[in-house]
Formats: C-alpha cells, sequence, structure tokens
C-alpha cells in the first residue's frame, strides 16, 4: 500500500463573501509528515478540511481551484465525496468517538459499511490497527466497553485506529493534541511519527515545538495565504520570509 | 443588635425588600391558583376512582344500565388496539418527517413542513375527528376502530415529528462529521449514528405524544364511535375508555358514574406512568449528553 500525493492548485475557500484561503499552491509529499502552522484564524483548519471535501456540508462554504490526490482532481474529477473519504481520513481537534458504540463498533462500523462482513477478517482488523494507534495493551480486555469510558487521549487514539481502519493513503490531523494533556500529546507524537512509513500525513498545529519534533515538511500560513513551505529544519532555522521569523520566534500570534 | 442594623439600612432599600416580599407572595398565590384544583382533581379521580375499581371492572364486559356489575374490558382493550395503531402508523411517519427536517430540511420545504407541524400540533382534537371522518367514516359507510386510530395519529405525528427534530438537533456536529470523515454517506450517518445519539429523546418524544393522545375523547366520538361488545375487527366500532368516560358520566345511573371514576383513574394512571416514565428519560439522557 503506497501512501498517496496530495496537491492543491489556487486553492480558494469562500465563507459567503469573506475569503478565508487565498489561492494556495502547494504540495503534501507522499510518506511524510507536513505540519501546517500560523496564527489562530489564518486558514489552517479550513484548508485541511478542503482536502477531503469537508464543506462540501457547510452550506455558505464554496471551493475553487484544484486539489489532487494522486493524479486526479478531487473536485472536478468525477470523484464522490464517499470515495474521496475513504482514501483521505482525518482526525479532529476534540476526540469524537461515537457515543452509543463500543470501542470495537467504534472501529469496525465504517470497513463493515464498506463491505467487510468476515468476523475474522474484522477481529484482526481491530487488533491492527489499535496496534498501530498504540492503544491495545490498554483496552484489549474491554473492546465492548462504550468507547466514551476511555480518557481524552485515549479516544483520541481510538480516533486514529478508526480512521486507520478504512486504509486511508492519507491522514488529515487537525490539531489532535490540543485538547490533551502533555503525556497523551507525546503519545499521540509517537504514534504519527510511526504512521508516517505507511501514510501521508498533514497535521494542523499552533504547537511549533511539535511541528518542529514531528514533522518533515512545514507550510506557514498567514491571512489565509501560504506564506511560506519548506523542509521543517530549514524553516525553523533560516525561514525566507521576515513574517515566517516572526511567528516562529514569538514576535506575534 | 438587630435594631442596630435595621437602622442603618436606608428607608429606600427597606422598600425594595418590601416590594420583593409582595412580588415573590403574588407568585405563590397564582401558583397556589394553578395547582390547588389540580391536585384537588387528581384526589378526586384516585380516591374515588380507586374506590371503585374491582377485577370484574377490569376483565368483564357491560351489565345492561338496569344490573350492577359488569366492566369495561372491551373499552380497555379497544384503547390499546385504537392507541396502537395510531402510534404504529404515527411512529415512522413522525419520526421520518422530524429526521427530514432536522438533516435535510435546510430549505422551504422543511421550514414549510416544521410550520405545518406546528400548527398541528395546536390544532383542536375535534378537528382531527371531523378529518377521519370525512375521509374514512364517509367513505367506508361506517364507524371503525381504524378510522379512530388514525384521526389520533393526525394529533400524534407533529408532536412526534418536532421532537424528534429537536433531539437530532442536540446531536452536536462533531459526531456527524466523524461519520462523514470515514466515508459514510448520509443514511448510515443518520441511522447509525445520529438517531441512535438521539434515541432517547425520540422515544421521549413518543411517549409524551402517546400519553397525549391516549387521553383524547372528542376525536373518538364519531370515528372509533362505541360499542358495548368485544371488538370485532378494525374496520368495525369500538369502544374506548376515553369516550366510556363521557357516555358513563353523562348517564342518569349512579352505579354508572362510579364506573367512569373508575375508567377516569385507570387512563389516569397509564397517562401519569408515561409521563413520567418519559421525564426520567429524558432527565437521565440530558445527564449523559452533559457528562460527555
Ligand atoms: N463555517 C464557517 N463559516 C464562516 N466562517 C468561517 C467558518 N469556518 C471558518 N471560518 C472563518 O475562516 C477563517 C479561518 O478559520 P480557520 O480555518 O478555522 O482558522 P484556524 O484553523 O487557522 O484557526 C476565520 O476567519 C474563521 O472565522
Ligand atoms: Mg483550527
Amino acid at each position: 500500500m503506497m501512501p498517496e500525493r496530495m496537491q492543491t492548485k489556487d486553492l480558494r475557500v469562500y465563507f459567503g463573501k469573506t475569503e478565508a484561503v487565498k489561492g494556495v499552491d502547494m504540495e503534501i509529499r507522499p510518506g511524510a509528515v507536513t505540519a501546517i502552522i500560523g496564527p489562530s484564524g489564518c486558514g489552517k483548519t479550513t484548508f485541511l478540511r478542503s482536502l477531503n471535501r469537508m464543506h462540501d456540508n457547510t452550506r455558505s462554504a464554496r471551493v475553487t481551484g484544484h486539489v489532487y490526490l494522486g493524479d486526479r482532481d478531487i473536485y472536478n474529477g468525477g470523484m464522490n465525496p464517499v470515495e474521496l473519504r475513504i482514501r483521505v481520513g482525518m482526525v479532529f481537534q476534540r476526540p469524537n468517538p461515537f457515543p452509543t458504540m463500543s470501542i470495537r463498533e467504534n472501529i469496525t462500523f465504517a470497513p463493515r459499511r464498506h463491505g467487510m462482513r468476515r468476523r475474522s477478517d474484522l477481529q484482526d482488523l481491530v487488533e491492527e490497527v489499535l496496534r498501530q494507534a498504540a492503544l491495545w495493551d490498554e483496552v484489549k480486555d474491554r473492546l465492548d466497553d462504550p468507547a466514551t469510558g476511555l480518557s481524552g487521549g485515549q479516544q483520541q487514539r481510538l480516533c486514529i485506529a478508526r480512521a486507520l481502519a478504512v486504509r486511508p493513503k492519507v491522514l488529515l490531523m487537525d490539531e489532535p493534541a490540543s485538547a490533551l494533556d502533555p503525556t497523551a500529546t507525546q503519545r499521540i507524537e509517537e504514534l504519527i511519527f510511526d504512521l508516517k512509513a505507511e501514510y501521508t500525513i498533514a497535521i494542523v498545529t499552533h504547537n511549533m515545538q511539535q511541528a518542529a519534533r514531528v514533522s518533515d515538511y512545514t507550510a506557514f500560513f498567514y491571512m489565509g495565504e501560504l506564506i511560506e513551505f519548506g523542509e521543517t529544519d530549514v524553516i525553523f532555522t533560516n525561514p525566507k520570509e521576515a513574517q515566517t521569523e516572526a511567528y516562529i520566534t514569538g514576535r506575534f500570534g | 443588635m438587630s435594631e442596630g442594623v435595621s437602622q442603618t439600612i436606608p428607608l429606600r432599600l427597606r422598600l425594595r425588600f418590601l416590594r420583593d416580599r409582595i412580588l415573590v407572595g403574588l407568585c405563590v398565590v397564582a401558583l397556589a391558583a394553578a395547582v390547588v384544583p389540580l391536585v384537588w382533581v387528581l384526589w378526586d379521580v384516585v380516591s374515588v376512582g380507586a374506590a371503585h375499581l374491582s377485577v370484574e371492572f377490569l376483565t368483564s364486559l357491560p351489565e345492561p344500565p338496569t344490573r350492577p356489575g359488569g366492566g369495561w374490558a372491551h373499552a380497555f382493550l379497544g384503547s390499546v388496539v385504537v392507541v396502537g395503531s395510531a402510534i404504529l402508523m404515527g411512529i415512522p411517519v413522525g419520526v421520518g418527517t422530524g429526521i427530514y427536517m432536522s438533516e435535510y430540511g435546510n430549505n422551504l420545504l422543511g421550514r414549510s413542513t416544521r410550520f405545518l407541524c406546528e400548527v398541528m400540533a395546536g390544532l383542536p382534537s375535534i378537528v382531527a375527528g371531523i378529518v377521519a371522518y370525512g375521509l374514512i367514516v364517509v367513505t367506508m359507510g361506517r364507524f371503525s376502530a381504524l378510522s379512530g386510530a388514525i384521526a389520533l395519529a393526525v394529533l400524534f405525528v407533529p408532536i412526534v415529528a418536532i421532537t424528534t427534530q429537536e433531539a437530532l438537533a442536540l446531536v452536536p456536529r462533531h459526531q456527524r462529521e466523524g461519520a462523514f470523515a470515514l466515508g459514510l454517506g448520509d443514511a448510515s450517518t443518520t441511522l447509525r449514528v445520529v438517531l441512535p445519539a438521539a434515541m432517547g429523546n425520540v422515544l421521549t418524544g413518543i411517549m409524551l405524544a402517546t400519553a397525549r393522545v391516549a387521553g383524547e375523547t372528542a376525536p373518538l366520538l364519531f370515528t372509533a364511535f362505541n360499542s358495548r361488545f368485544w371488538m370485532e375487527g378494525l374496520d368495525q366500532p369500538t369502544a374506548t375508555v376515553p369516550v366510556n368516560i363521557y357516555n358513563y358520566a353523562i348517564s342518569p345511573f349512579d352505579h354508572w358514574h362510579d364506573q367512569a371514576w373508575a375508567g377516569a383513574f385507570v387512563l389516569v394512571s397509564v397517562v401519569l406512568v408515561l409521563n413520567v416514565a418519559a421525564r426520567t428519560l429524558w432527565a437521565r439522557r440530558a445527564r449523559f449528553m452533559a457528562g460527555g
């Protein structure tokens, strides 16, 4: 299973008349972690959600330009959102396991809807993705308990496992650790590091240490524009743009 | 000591305290005006009704008015069948309408439906009876349990539709997005994520609506009509508890009045149990949602 590349061309997102993402050309490289940083309200979430067409369900939102998954245009290439989201998974800022389902059902729900029926296959899948999400040892004895009984950090790792269970090529993460304590945050970061061999990962974060620790590439957004993109080392040690430097040295935002 | 304190409080402030007291007093009077008659009626129904309740009353058919004894078994069965049919027909329509309004109804059709439901929920119940009379009774040429059930369903559906819509609207948006992000379509998301999360409140709405229509008399007077015997089918007239209460209460016979009290007691008990059950469920659900 090869991770896939994503690319945007002149991507613009409008909410009513206001333009929240203003013509972004950017590449999300396969099998690497790309961090998206920038001050609050600069369009990070809006950008990320345009990569799996989450704006389709927001009435006021309008997306123009191009987003490619591999070489297919996800907005104009005859791809439907369901097909797209199986390949491009998403983890949200606040853990959102399905509250009426058990830990096991949270994972098997989507794969079953997508046609995986054999009990043994599903059982194997549950163990595999829980191990990948570094949660197996903590929950293996209570797979049929409600998912809401888990701690926040565990719930977030369950959401990651749930996303992995549909076998995506790309994983989008919107501040996945911002609601968690430092220990849980560290576990999520280790997890991201482990996953990047198999997945293309884009992670939004407002925590610059986190971006520096987990990512290979960093994109700096400001007021809806992509100001600078490059290898994380370079962005953090030797940025080209004055705005980037000001932000990472903590002079604004 | 207390004198010393009261001397330090200016007159203006003391007048304000007095005004507060008067306001609270008036509220208590209003409350009493509302609650006392209610408790009185309930107490009457319970004390008089329970005194005339018997196994015979619950299990046998009526005797002619010249003889004592007999019971309302046929009316209890009739009510169960008429109300049961009404909710069996009404649940899919009401819940379906609620789902539409909540999940897909952000448009003219959805908003008009909501408006219509609100109007219909405030409909005088006798109008529902007239509708069912015109549509079913006149067409079939006779009174029937079915026409009574349809009249009750007309009252039941808008309540359930509105409570369902509100129950689904309480399910946070991030639950739906979690499902969409896994590549699930509208149908799976609605039926397997949103509806289960809202189920407690949906059931509460159904129970409250059931309690509401179970006691309706006017819509049944000229639809289900009445009978002194066991119901012979959905296409035949049938006795029901509320209509029996009405008929027995206005009769000239003392022992029939007693039976009307007993019937009222049974009806009030069922409605009360449904209401308490629904509200307990609601409270539990609210705590569950708040607790995350
Ligand atoms: N659903 C929405 N409707 C209207 N405006 C929105 C919506 N979502 C985001 N915005 C606006 O778009 C801009 C970017 O927001 P967002 O992408 O959430 O920023 P970030 O994630 O970088 O903090 C903000 O000005 C925000 O108010
Ligand atoms: Mg954000």
